[in-house]
């Protein structure tokens, strides 16, 4: 038999774990990694924290050792853009005109933020925030800026917004809708991530959107909103969502929503094709719906869907079966989900706000479905664990702080 | 350069040298240690890169604070008296060398 070819398109989390996952579930042929990218790579969460903040800088962040590639005989191909893709011969075509064979192909094609279509949204002074050269473009605009806009009450513009006071900026947030992050988090959350903001210096405009970025003489641009007037400002952060990058997979005639469609192991509808990673959309088992493909645009997600596809590629499938989890960084608050946000449960509070440590249970038919915790790790890790065992829990257990959920799993 | 050793439960150990400022875990991304996963990068939020280390070198490093110690309490292999989180063990010019031993399973 000849030596299968695993192709992987993209150079971000999924493709790394696609490659790890493929070695350690023992797949032996050769790996090819296409990325359009310059670097190998690298963590996009600190992009919006701690690389902002200048406490974390760009050598510490690549997802793996430089030996890794070498050691896993991964033949990392960087600044070469994949235009197309065969699935009947079974091969790919390149920018500069070359065609690639695979026996297995991996789509890790990520997302790019989603475009604000206002006038004025392409001046110098406005940025997106996805990839490294974003963040280091807008770190060397703060310096020297006074006053920052985010236009956007997402968790890139909360993150972007309290690393900006820290650095003693002014910071003024516009939020379209009537609640910051109502998609992601029930409100009693929204609202205390949004009372923090306020209390530490942040203007938090809801209701409000933008409708034209114009530039000023002396240099400063200004944000007209639906209110009517003008927010002047130095610069201008638009965080309002990301779209799957899914066009090679659609062009190939790949089944696709808003995503890729895959099955829990990667699959997509075409043979020998993968999806992972923020182009994916995928069914989540513990999702209200469990059938549903779905975008969850999450670490966790992205890398527990690679390590399934790898393992088909190597021939021993597991599926993906993983509880979701996320976090957030603002200021001094930790903010952690476990399980996904439907909309339909019912909330049990567990802490105390006013210091600053508490979590929301959202509950269904006495089972935790999510959790939302601040400062709370252990509510959070222990949620994680409810959810997936599929408890039934009582809600005074949950209620009372004082009592040790670990207990439950206790013989 | 700072230098952590990293013993596997199989009894094989690696020791790797990074540059001070660095924590336990980045030297083991940086260096391929099997074993650590560090999901989260090392923002103390997954307690996935589970160490333990000796009784002697735990009294020269800064005690864990409040959420790495509930952390801990939620480790995949059981937690020991030490057991750290390695993101949270940063390396320095005083504590600069280190031996840390992994334990059986992160997730």
């Amino acid at each position: 038999m000849s030596v299968q070819r695993l192709v992987i398109v993209g150079g971000s989390y999924a493709a790394q774990q696609v490659a790890a996952s493929a070695r350690e579930f023992g797949f032996a042929g050769d790996i090819a990694m296409i990325s359009k990218e310059d670097q190998p790579p690298y963590q996009r969460p600190p992009l919006s924290k701690s690389f902002l903040s200048g406490k974390l800088d760009e050598s510490r962040l690549p997802l793996v050792g430089e030996s890794f590639y070498s050691d896993n005989r991964v033949d990392l191909r960087l600044g070469q853009e994949v235009v197309s893709i065969d699935p009947l011969q079974r091969d790919l075509q390149l920018a500069d005109g070359t065609t690639e064979p695979y026996d297995w192909l991996a789509l890790c094609t990520g997302a790019r933020p989603r475009r604000l279509p206002i006038p004025g949204e392409a001046l110098a002074q406005v940025h997106y925030l996805r990839t490294l050269s974003d963040a280091q473009r807008l770190k060397r605009s703060l310096d020297g800026a006074a006053h920052l806009c985010v236009i956007g009450g997402g968790f890139i513009g909360l993150e972007v917004a309290a690393v900006c006071r820290q650095l003693g900026l002014k910071v003024t947030v516009l939020e379209a809708s009537s609640a910051i992050l109502q998609r992601a988090l029930p409100g009693a959350i929204g609202q205390f991530l949004m009372a923090s903001h306020e209390q530490e210096g942040v203007s938090v405009r809801l209701n409000c959107s933008a409708h034209e970025i114009t530039e000023n003489p002396n240099g400063s641009v200004s944000v007209v909103t639906s209110k009517g007037d003008a927010i002047e400002c130095d610069q201008v952060v638009i965080g309002i969502g990301a779209e799957p990058n899914q066009q090679l997979a659609e062009e190939a005639g790949l089944l696709c929503t808003r995503g890729i469609v895959t099955d829990t192991l990667g699959q997509s509808s075409a043979d020998r094709i993968l999806a992972a990673g923020d182009c994916a959309a995928f069914p989540s088992p513990f999702a209200a719906d469990p059938e549903q493909p779905m975008l969850l645009e999450s670490i966790q997600a992205t890398r527990d869907l690679a390590r399934a596809a790898g393992s088909l590629v190597a021939g021993k499938p597991q599926p993906y079966n993983a509880v979701p989890w996320f976090w957030s960084d603002q200021y001094n608050l930790k903010l952690q989900i476990a399980g996904l946000y439907r909309g339909d449960e019912e909330f049990v509070f567990r802490g105390d706000v006013s210091a600053q440590k508490f979590s929301v249970f959202g509950m269904h038919q006495s089972r935790v479905v999510s959790a939302f915790s601040i400062n709370s790790p252990a509510d959070h890790m222990m949620a994680r664990k409810l959810i997936a065992e599929r408890m039934d829990v009582e809600v005074s257990h949950l209620e009372d702080a004082g009592f040790k959920l670990k207990t439950l799993f206790e013989k | 350069m700072p230098k952590v050793t990293f013993k596997q439960l199989d009894g094989s150990a690696q020791t790797v040298e990074v540059k001070a400022g660095l924590s336990v875990m980045e030297a083991a991304i940086q260096n391929n240690i099997s074993g650590i996963e560090a999901e989260c990068g090392g923002s103390c939020s997954c307690a996935t890169c589970h160490v333990y280390v000796s009784e002697a070198d735990l009294a020269r490093l800064e005690p864990a604070d409040d959420l790495e110690d509930e952390m801990l309490d939620c480790t995949v292999s059981e937690r020991q008296p030490g057991s750290r989180l390695s993101c949270q063990l940063t390396l320095t010019d005083e504590v600069s060398e280190l031996t840390v031993t992994i334990p059986e399973a992160q997730v």
